[in-house]
């Protein structure tokens, strides 16, 4: 297969037509890395690299039992790619994320990307959780790395729809009761919010130690509006509609996205996390590209 | 005021962006967005512009679709909204005296400064126009304001006196219908010489008609002296004499030149202690065969040297004429042989044949055939006597006993009534005396006829003899480009009396020289007379005024040609392989100096214009000539919103529909 068909398979409109949200997860993940050309450091082959003391929590798998026969000590088994690190995905499943303007919608789109996480994180025997939230938590899993939790967690991303506004602040907060371990906080919103609201909510987890990266997926209709006549757009959350000019769209709208923009990504830049726009219409490869050099800056 | 007020019905016709703009400006389709929190803020100061430009819009399409329905409406507007100005306002009609007379000395530089101070006196509201007159009436500029008087001294200053004679009458008759309509009061300014001659047979003819001032411009001077020649005609053997008219200049020694042909055939020197009219005689000998132009001219000119030149024609031709009989020695070749060869003018040259004989002869070369007896021609013979007249020669067809054999007269094909011929003693009963032939032929009634060959006459064909009891005796026809006369009774004593009454003569001379078209004088006419010119069977004939121009001719048959010549001189008439001429001169009656008597031309000024009927005063403010037309510029207003609609619509509206996406 060559880059370019892997690349093509990593199109959203390519993942949407697969209807089993694993094998859209399995097929963006690898075609990923086969078109990155396997290294050493993004791999995640099982080649052995250390042993270490268990601690409460590990897969019992992956202990060493003829270790464990010989020394009565119990050794989990480290191998090349592992991080051990906890990844928790906090998708946004408000109104604005049901918003597309072509074959996929931000939350679908926030799907794939999501289980593409999950799925990368499971190979390399993380754990991994989920949080679905719009104004209040809907679902939560916990990280886990145990054998069928990743199916579940696909399910629950599955069964997620479009629901009412946003309230990041108080999602991220129950986040931050459920989930108090450091690990890896994915966030993966249209952050249709006060930058300030942004910050407010993702600072307690920044303080907690947590490595956060937060994935801002827009449509590309939202970036630059094509309509070329007065139109009457409707807010998906909160029902109000309002009757545009093309003269606003074409010159005041984007000026003003741009600010919002410039404004999220200060906050999340002051708060040392890291901030990926992504487009919809744009292969998942990119968004997974951002992923892994922020897990490369992380060590 | 509008000239077709049904048209505003397209006014309704902007309901049409009405509701397309009340449709279009409504976006009741909703469409999805994430979120409108960037968008509030700004939305409703886009749209009041939004607004105000989809208002601009609609009042422009508004506005185009008015100004089509106006136009083609045809707003008139009143060119002067003030009545009193509009009261005051004339029509002032210049009518130009371009009769011959009007070359005389300087009456013409004079009438045209009195022209030129009437134009430069019109006012702002009044109109003025143009008009030369002669033996017609021509508008040489329509109605103009005093702001294009332009127009009216161009038209003047190329304006010249012609050759025509001017009858004062048929100008008042014309300035009636062009007064009328005018909406206006009319001030007619005759500008003339007041010749004598021009008044009209009927005094009550000079009356102005309603609504029209008449202001007579006297440009001629009294005192003139002017002779012309009158005529100029064959005198005793070898002799022309030209006959002079009009007054000798006393002291100017004038001399009179006679040319024929183009070659000077002859001076004499006038006697001044003659009075005229006399007559000058000129040895001139034998002409010879053919049509002669003659030219006698006086010199130098006097008064009125346009009338100095006389034209004439004379024929000198022997026409050859064809007689068919049973035999070259029986009564009725004998008695036609006679009768042609008694003639002087024109002088025949007659030539006998039997029926057998006729197919050896060369028709073309015969001016006319006379048949002895219709029934004498077989099949071949009549078809080619048919196919001879079709192409434009003339038959007289006398229908005798071997005609009542057939079932159609031979060559004239009007259907024999069968049974024996009338035997009776009928006398003519009609005589249809306008016809050439008959006009001077004396009286038909005297005549006795026993016997005649009973005819139907075929349609179109004229009958120009009947007898007392209706029964067709003389009956003419067109055969293609040629004529047919057909008299319906042998020359024989035993059919009538016709061959031995000096009737028979003039009949035989006049209806062949009518056929053949061998009169001895040729065709002359009169500046400004209609003449009517035979081709005879001439294809494409064309005819050329005297300066070489084409003449433009009146509406005219196949076989004739209508001409009104407008210069004295010769007209030539060219077609066939040759050439005839119309000889032409000027009208008498202009040559005449004689101004009007100082009391008639008091009673011609206190004549007063008719009153205008009522329902004509009623009438002349609502004439359109009183009115601005508009809808020219309610046109272009609407071409100027038609381009600059699209412009704003493009700018304002982009194209609809969305980029790809």
């Amino acid at each position: 297969m060559t880059g370019a068909t892997a690349n093509s398979l990593l199109l959203p409109e390519a993942l949407s037509a697969l209807a089993n949200l694993e094998l859209v997860a399995r097929c963006a993940v690898e075609g990923f890395f086969h078109g990155l050309h396997r290294s050493r450091r993004f791999g995640f082959s099982q080649e052995f690299a250390e042993y270490r003391a268990y601690v409460e929590g590990d897969d019992p798998r992956f202990v060493d039992w003829n270790v464990f026969a010989r020394t009565d000590r119990t050794y989990i088994k480290r191998f090349e790619g592992e991080t051990n690190t906890r990844l928790m995905i906090a998708l946004d499943a408000s109104g604005s994320m049901g918003y597309g303007s072509g074959a996929v919608t931000k939350l679908r789109y926030g799907k794939f990307l999501a289980a593409s996480l999950a799925y990368l994180a499971n190979q390399q025997h993380d754990p991994v959780g989920l949080l679905v939230f719009d104004a209040a938590l809907r679902t939560f899993r916990p990280p886990s790395s145990r054998a069928g939790s990743l199916p579940g967690l696909l399910h629950a991303l599955d069964d997620a729809e479009a629901g009412a506004s946003t309230d990041l602040e108080t999602a991220l907060a129950s986040l931050r009761e459920h989930h108090s371990r450091r690990g890896l906080v994915a966030v993966i919103s249209d952050l249709y919010c006060d930058p300030a609201q942004l910050t407010r909510a993702v600072r307690p987890l920044a303080h907690s130690g947590h490595d956060i990266m937060v994935f801002q997926l827009l449509d590309r209709q939202e970036l630059a509006p094509a309509w070329r006549e007065s139109v009457l757009l409707e807010d998906l959350e909160s029902g109000e509609s309002r009757d545009v000019s093309p003269d606003f769209l074409a010159n005041e709208y984007p000026a003003r996205l741009r600010d919002h923009l410039e404004g999220v990504r200060k906050a999340v830049a002051e708060l040392g996390a890291q901030h990926a726009l992504v487009v919809t219409d744009e292969p998942l490869d990119a968004a997974l590209r951002r992923y892994f050099l922020f897990r490369q800056r992380q060590g | 005021m509008w000239m077709a007020p049904a048209f505003l019905a397209g006014l309704v016709a902007i309901g049409l962006p009405l509701w397309l703009h009340r449709f279009a400006r409504r976006t009741d389709e909703r469409r999805p967005f994430a979120s409108l929190m960037l968008i509030d803020a700004a939305q409703v100061r886009r749209s009041r512009r939004h607004e105000l430009r989809y208002w601009l819009l609609l009042l422009l399409r508004i506005a185009l679709l008015a100004a089509l329905a106006v136009a083609f409406a045809g707003p008139l507007l009143p060119r002067r909204p003030d009545a009193a100005v509009a009261r005051e306002a004339q029509l002032h009609l210049v009518v130009m005296d371009v009769s011959l007379s009007m070359q005389r000395g300087d009456s013409w530089s004079r009438a045209q400064a009195r022209a030129g101070g009437i134009i430069d006196a019109l006012r702002g509201s009044d109109r003025g126009m143009l008009v030369a007159a002669d033996h017609r009436i021509r508008v040489l500029q329509e109605a103009v304001f005093a702001s294009d008087a332009g127009a009216l001294r161009a038209a003047l200053a190329t304006l010249r006196p012609g050759a025509a004679r001017l009858d004062y009458g048929s100008v008042l008759g014309a300035a009636a219908s062009l007064a009328s309509g005018a909406g206006q009061p009319v001030v007619l300014h005759l500008i003339t010489d007041l010749q004598a001659s021009a008044s009209p047979a009927r005094f009550a003819d000079l009356q102005p008609p309603p609504g029209v001032t008449l202001d007579v411009v006297d440009v001629g001077s009294d005192g003139g002296r002017n002779l012309r020649v009158a005529d100029v005609v064959l005198g005793r053997a070898g002799e022309l004499d030209v006959r002079l008219d009009g007054d000798l200049p006393a002291g100017n020694a004038r001399e009179l030149t006679l040319r024929i042909d183009d070659v000077q055939r002859g001076r004499r020197l006038l006697d001044p202690a003659r009075a005229a009219p006399y007559v000058e005689s000129f040895q001139v000998g034998d002409l010879g065969e053919g049509e002669h132009r003659i030219v006698a001219t006086l010199s130098p000119g006097d008064d009125l040297a346009a009338d100095d030149a006389h034209y004439a024609l004379l024929r000198r031709v022997e026409p050859r004429v064809l007689v068919v009989a049973a035999s070259t020695q029986g009564d009725d070749a004998s008695y036609l042989r006679a009768a042609l060869g008694a003639l002087d003018a024109p002088r025949f040259r007659v030539d006998v044949v039997d029926a057998q004989g006729l197919s050896r002869r060369a028709l073309a070369d015969y001016a006319a055939v006379v048949v002895a007896d219709a029934g004498l021609l077989a099949a071949p013979a009549a078809e080619l006597l048919r196919r001879h007249v079709s192409g434009g020669g003339a038959l007289l067809l006398v229908l005798g006993e071997r005609t009542l054999q057939q079932r159609n007269v031979p060559v004239g094909g009007e259907i024999v009534t069968r049974g024996p011929a009338a035997a009776r003693d009928a006398r003519v009963g009609e005589v249809e005396q306008s016809h050439p032939v008959l006009r001077d032929a004396g009286d038909w009634r005297v005549l006795r006829f026993f016997r005649h060959v009973p005819v139907t006459p075929r349609e179109g064909e004229q009958v120009l003899l009947r007898l007392d009891d209706g029964s067709p005796l003389l009956l003419e026809q067109r055969l293609g480009n040629g004529r047919v006369l057909t008299l319906a009774s042998a020359l024989d004593r035993s059919w009538n009396d016709l061959a031995i009454h000096p009737q028979f003569l003039r009949f035989v001379a006049e209806a062949t020289a009518w056929l053949s078209g061998s009169r001895a004088e040729g065709v002359t006419a009169t500046v400004g007379q209609v003449v009517t010119v035979s081709l005879g069977g001439r294809a494409g004939a064309q005819v050329f005024a005297p300066d070489g121009r084409r003449a433009l001719m009146l509406e005219g048959t196949a076989g004739e040609l209508r001409l009104a010549p407008d210069q004295p001189g010769y007209y030539e008439l060219r077609g066939g392989g040759r050439s005839e001429w119309i000889a032409v001169n000027t009208e008498p009656r202009e040559s005449l100096l004689a101004r009007l008597p100082p009391e008639r031309l008091a009673q011609w000024r206190a004549l007063r214009a008719q009153p205008v009927p009522p329902t004509d005063a009623v009438a002349a403010p609502a004439s359109p000539g009183s009115w601005l037309p508009l809808w020219f510029w309610c046109l272009l207003a609407a071409a100027a919103l038609a381009f600059i609609e699209p412009l704003v619509a493009n700018y304002h509206l982009a194209v609809r529909r969305e980029q790809a996406t």
